[in-house]
């Protein structure tokens, strides 16, 4: 594997200190989404890496994300990712990722004591900004529009979250559904102020129905927060997959780090 | 001297922590107690979501969430006259669901959201009118009533998901239907002749959000 420049962990550390929120970001689930919003007329920024290793080589991202809440059910997010390739045969290369436009909706919210259930209508559109490194939802070069609803039941002692949503790409057909599952489980009394020790526990189907193709990835999370800092990592890898070379994965790693103002 | 000099700072020091606490009483004495229970909190991060959005009350203290009760205390200026519904109104652009606020003001006087009395008299003249609000949900229902048995006067109501009529009984010595519709108006429900505020329809919830005309 080809060294990684320095600039690009410069800018990796840069990320994470940006990430400097005005609210405390969403919690995990780390590699799906969950529908609850923290609030109208707010700001996030936040990031998580992302060290994705294929066949054809590794993929480290690290996305500046913001997010902004108009009402407290609807979110508009930008996501600006920053890609350092390394492909087995060549030199690594520094560049600009797929930007995103996420747009999301609660039109359900159904509340108890302690715990909550919501679902959330959510629109993702990628566009071609980045290079064709057969990265998906990274950098692929192509203009992309996801749709999806997301359902999650909230408590003190546990969270599920759910994710299904339809993915197309008009230039190269490889149309996709997509669900999520993630089941989350804190290891602490849940308290305030903030002090918990959470696993994750998170699944991700993809399926090419043109193609045929698919895979099914298992991801392992943790996260421990403490007052105004959150950290979290998961590691995620393929149960099942039948992908083109260049998008076999062998392993995800995703790190983040927030601190809150 | 030397000893002098040690009784004088010792004293000094306890007059500093005396008239600290002096100041520190006062401010408490300054400020009114605000007792929340409020539903959906299904994790701390809710929890920090909340006392964030109510830190966009200037002099906002003594802030206290517990998680499993939902109960959210603190305190604030009483000079700032903080009402329930304005209370109400910032859980729910956080994103919560109040379900009753309790304000033990500093001269004494305690108001509640969900303990609304209404005391009838030999002059009481009570009757049950009929209204249309508009509303579409089993949300919809709990707010709508909620509103409604929140006025003084009022001593039941009953809302319809079907035919949107709102049934209410109350004492028209003391309020009229009017009355009724500007506070289910103030929940973020219209009815024929009473608008509610662009603002407050839109922070409700997605499936509450009736058509408008």
């Amino acid at each position: 594997m080809n060294k990684i420049p320095l600039y690009y962990w410069v800018l990796m550390v840069l990320f994470s200190v940006l990430s400097i929120n005005p609210i405390l970001a969403q919690g995990p689930p780390i590699t799906s989404d969950k529908p609850i919003m923290l609030g109208s007329k707010r700001t996030v920024i936040k990031t998580l890496s992302e060290v994705r290793r294929t066949q054809a080589g590794s993929v480290i991202n690290t996305p500046l994300m913001a997010h902004y809440l108009p009402t407290s059910n609807t979110l508009l997010g930008l996501h600006i990712p920053l890609v350092n390739h390394q492909p087995v045969s060549s030199n690594n290369n520094f560049s600009l990722g797929d930007i995103q436009i996420l747009g999301k909706y609660q039109f359900y919210r159904k509340d108890n004591t302690g715990k909550t259930f919501r679902m959330v209508a959510k629109m993702l559109h990628t566009l071609p900004s980045g290079k064709k490194i057969n990265a998906d939802g990274i950098s692929n070069g192509y203009y992309q529009a996801y749709t999806a609803i997301v359902a999650g039941y909230e408590s003190i002692k546990y969270g599920i979250s759910n994710e299904l949503g339809i993915n197309f790409i008009p230039q190269n057909k490889r149309h996709e559904w997509r669900y999520k599952l993630g089941f989350g489980l804190p290891l602490l009394k849940p308290s305030y102020p903030v002090k918990q020790l959470n696993l994750y526990f998170e699944y991700q189907n993809r399926w090419f129905f043109q193609q045929n193709e698919y895979q099914f990835l298992y991801a392992q999370g943790m996260q421990y927060a403490k007052g105004r800092m959150t950290f979290e990592t998961a590691f995620q890898w393929p149960l099942l997959q039948k992908m083109p070379l260049q998008q076999t994965i062998q392993y995800s790693w995703f790190l983040g780090f927030r601190y809150v103002i | 001297m030397k000893y002098s000099f040690v009784i004088w700072l010792m004293i000094a020091v306890v007059n500093i922590n005396m008239s600290a606490d002096i100041t520190a009483q006062t401010a408490n004495n300054n400020r009114d107690q605000f007792t929340v229970k409020v539903d959906g909190l299904g994790c701390p991060f809710c929890a920090y979501g909340l006392e964030k959005k109510f830190k966009e009350l200037k002099g906002i203290k003594n802030v206290k969430i517990d998680m499993e009760t939902g109960i959210f205390t603190f305190t604030y200026p009483s000079e700032k006259e903080l009402s329930i519904e304005r209370v109400e109104k910032q859980v729910d652009a956080a994103g919560y669901t109040p379900v009753s606020t309790k304000i033990v003001r500093t001269n004494g006087k305690v108001e509640e959201s969900s303990q609304t009395e209404t005391t009838l008299t030999n002059e009481s003249q009570l009757i049950t009118e009929q209204l249309f609000v508009a509303g579409n949900c089993g949300m919809c229902k709990a707010r709508i009533e909620k509103a409604t048995l929140g006025i003084a006067g009022v001593t039941a109501a009953d809302w319809n998901k079907e035919t949107k009529m709102l049934t209410v009984s109350f004492d028209k010595t003391q309020i009229s239907t009017t009355t009724v519709a500007e506070a289910v108006a103030e929940a973020g429900h219209d009815t024929k002749n009473t608008q509610s505020t662009k603002e407050t329809y839109l922070n409700l919830p997605g499936c509450c959000q009736y058509e408008r005309e």
